[in-house]
């Protein structure tokens, strides 16, 4: 049952089964998870570590090609290789902008890379216009990753993925490794960048307050699989049918 | 507090470079007595430094000066280092943010439970391996014979907090400093190591000084809140007051965290003002 419009569907995954190792050590990690992502939406998934969450983001980035079931952008159905045009269209900004960053380039050269890979035009106006977006003054652009703060890091990482003018950012638990107050203003910058730009979010976090806070709609994980969603206005209420959901619920506000 | 178990006065540390003098705690006073007080403030505000100066461990670059650091009946100032020795573990201990990081990841759980007992107590190993089951059998872990004979990167993160703890509360420490204990942790293990942690402490009495950057946790689990600001305590209150917080630097952080229950379309972000160095401190709501 999808109540989202075919003609909608940014992303849309169909029975997603993926299981890591062979014979008697295999292990199913995400169990036949569909979900389906309007364009412009913001969708967030979450759960408790080990529950599958960023596997599906990983599958889904093209970063794990073994798995079964269907995954579809913009209707297409997609090779578990993805070619360059979806990288193109699609995004993804990791957790720790401690490790995400190449530590011997400068901003400039890590900005450049995917331009470079894909051909694209007007190099230095482009990170320009992308360090702006991010509100990062063009003297950064000759900073390398140590010099710069946790939350400049962020910034930096999320200009990389905007760069290349994508449609859908895949977001790992963006915030989890910065300060309240850095996260506040990541957060805010995530959240102008999709009005801006009509991007389409998936994010996947455990912190409940910051996924109500960005996406309007919420998958639970439990065991690799995909409990129910939720409206953001449901999680406030606590109108939930399972009964992990509410253990979660309850565990995050306590 | 009445019985006060640690007293610091005007605690000061400056690390000195080639690049000049970086003052990283200024000034800072308080007590914590047998009750759960909070460190709060952002990445680089002085929190961690200021109880690694309590155990003196103070990278050597570092200079210390305080007017007053008494721990009970010992004035930590004029520790040698074989007396500071006798004291971290033993009388105070610290529980560390990432288990990954903090356990010996060559040592076997019960051992290194065992030996956190056996370095300040002269027993024989058999009474040690019996008192360090007991002690993780009491941080709620179920089939302890078999836990004990795993190895640190055979437990879940959860578990590894817990086994830390057990290790710090064996030798019953007066004080334990917790560095961000649970920021590692899942919401749902982070609520139950809380618990134990709360239970432990209530059942021995003992003082907790929490370092933590999560307002949100410290004003249901502790008893005070300090909240610090590029190496000076802004703001002193009880933990249940911090919504009435009086100092604009909590106010904002506060402020600056999104909350389930009150959606916002954009968060506010705390904007620093210079006058903040100097400005007014408050205590439970009035200004000092």
């Amino acid at each position: 049952m999808n109540m989202i419009p075919t003609s909608e569907r940014s992303i849309e995954l169909v029975d997603l089964t993926i299981a890591f190792g062979s014979g008697t050590r295999r292990r199913q990690v995400v169990d036949s998870v569909s979900f389906t992502l309007a364009y412009g939406e913001s969708y967030g998934l979450i759960g408790e570590s080990g529950c599958g969450k960023s596997t599906i983001l990983r599958a889904l980035a093209g970063l794990n090609y073994d798995y079964h079931g269907h995954i579809l952008f913009n209707n297409r159905e997609q090779q578990p290789q993805r070619d360059k045009a979806f990288y193109r269209q699609v995004q993804m900004v990791f957790q720790d902008p401690y490790a995400s960053l190449h530590p011997r380039k400068m901003v400039w050269a890590s900005l450049r890379e995917p331009l470079k890979l894909h051909g694209l035009d007007r190099h230095e106006a482009r990170i320009s216009e992308v360090l702006h977006a991010v509100g990062l003054s063009d003297a950064f652009r000759y900073r390398y990753p140590h010099q710069l703060s946790g939350g400049q890091r962020q910034r930096v990482a999320i200009a990389r993925a905007l760069i290349l003018e994508p449609s859908v950012l895949l977001l790992d638990e963006p915030t989890s490794a910065l300060d309240v107050s850095v996260q506040a203003e990541i957060l805010n910058l995530l959240s102008n960048m999709r009005r801006q730009r009509g991007l389409t979010y998936l994010m996947v976090t455990h912190d409940l307050a910051v996924v109500t806070h960005l996406c309007s709609r919420v998958g639970i994980m439990h065991h690799g699989k995909l409990l129910e969603e939720l409206s953001a206005d449901n999680v406030r209420q606590g109108l939930t049918q399972e009964n992990y959901t509410r253990e979660f619920l309850a565990a995050s506000e306590a | 507090m009445t019985n006060s178990l640690l007293q610091v006065k005007n605690l000061n540390i400056v690390f000195r470079s080639a690049h000049g003098e970086q003052h990283a705690v200024r000034d800072v006073s308080f007590q914590v007595g047998r009750e759960k007080v909070a460190i709060v403030g952002e990445s680089g505000s002085g929190k961690s430094q200021t109880c690694r100066a309590l155990l003196k461990l103070t990278p050597k670059i570092g200079h210390v000066s305080a007017d007053q650091m008494q721990f009970g009946d010992i004035d930590l100032l004029s520790c040698s280092e074989k007396q500071m020795r006798a004291i971290r573990g033993n009388r105070i201990s610290m529980i560390l943010q990432d288990p990954r990081f903090s356990l010996n990841p060559l040592m076997r759980i019960g051992d290194q439970v065992a030996e956190a007992w056996r370095l300040h107590r002269r027993v024989s190993k058999g009474e040690a391996r019996l008192r360090a089951l007991a002690m993780l059998e009491s941080v709620h872990i179920r089939d302890v014979e078999s836990v004990a004979q795993r190895y640190p990167h055979e437990i879940s993160g959860g578990m590894g907090q817990r086994v830390m703890i057990a290790m710090m509360l064996i030798p019953e420490p007066d004080l334990i400093i917790a560095d961000e204990p649970t920021s590692a942790l899942d919401v749902t293990v982070r609520q139950q190591v809380l618990s134990i942690l709360n239970e432990q402490l209530a059942r021995r009495q003992t003082g907790l000084l929490f370092i933590s950057h999560d307002l949100n946790l410290v004003s249901r689990f502790c008893d005070r809140v300090l909240v610090m600001y590029a190496g000076r305590i802004v703001e002193e209150i009880r933990a249940d007051r911090l919504e009435q917080a009086q100092h604009p630097y909590t106010q904002a952080l506060l402020a600056s965290q999104p909350r389930l229950h009150q959606p916002v379309e954009m968060l506010r972000v705390p904007l620093r003002e210079a006058n903040w160095l100097h400005g007014p401190c408050y205590r439970d709501g009035v200004a000092l």
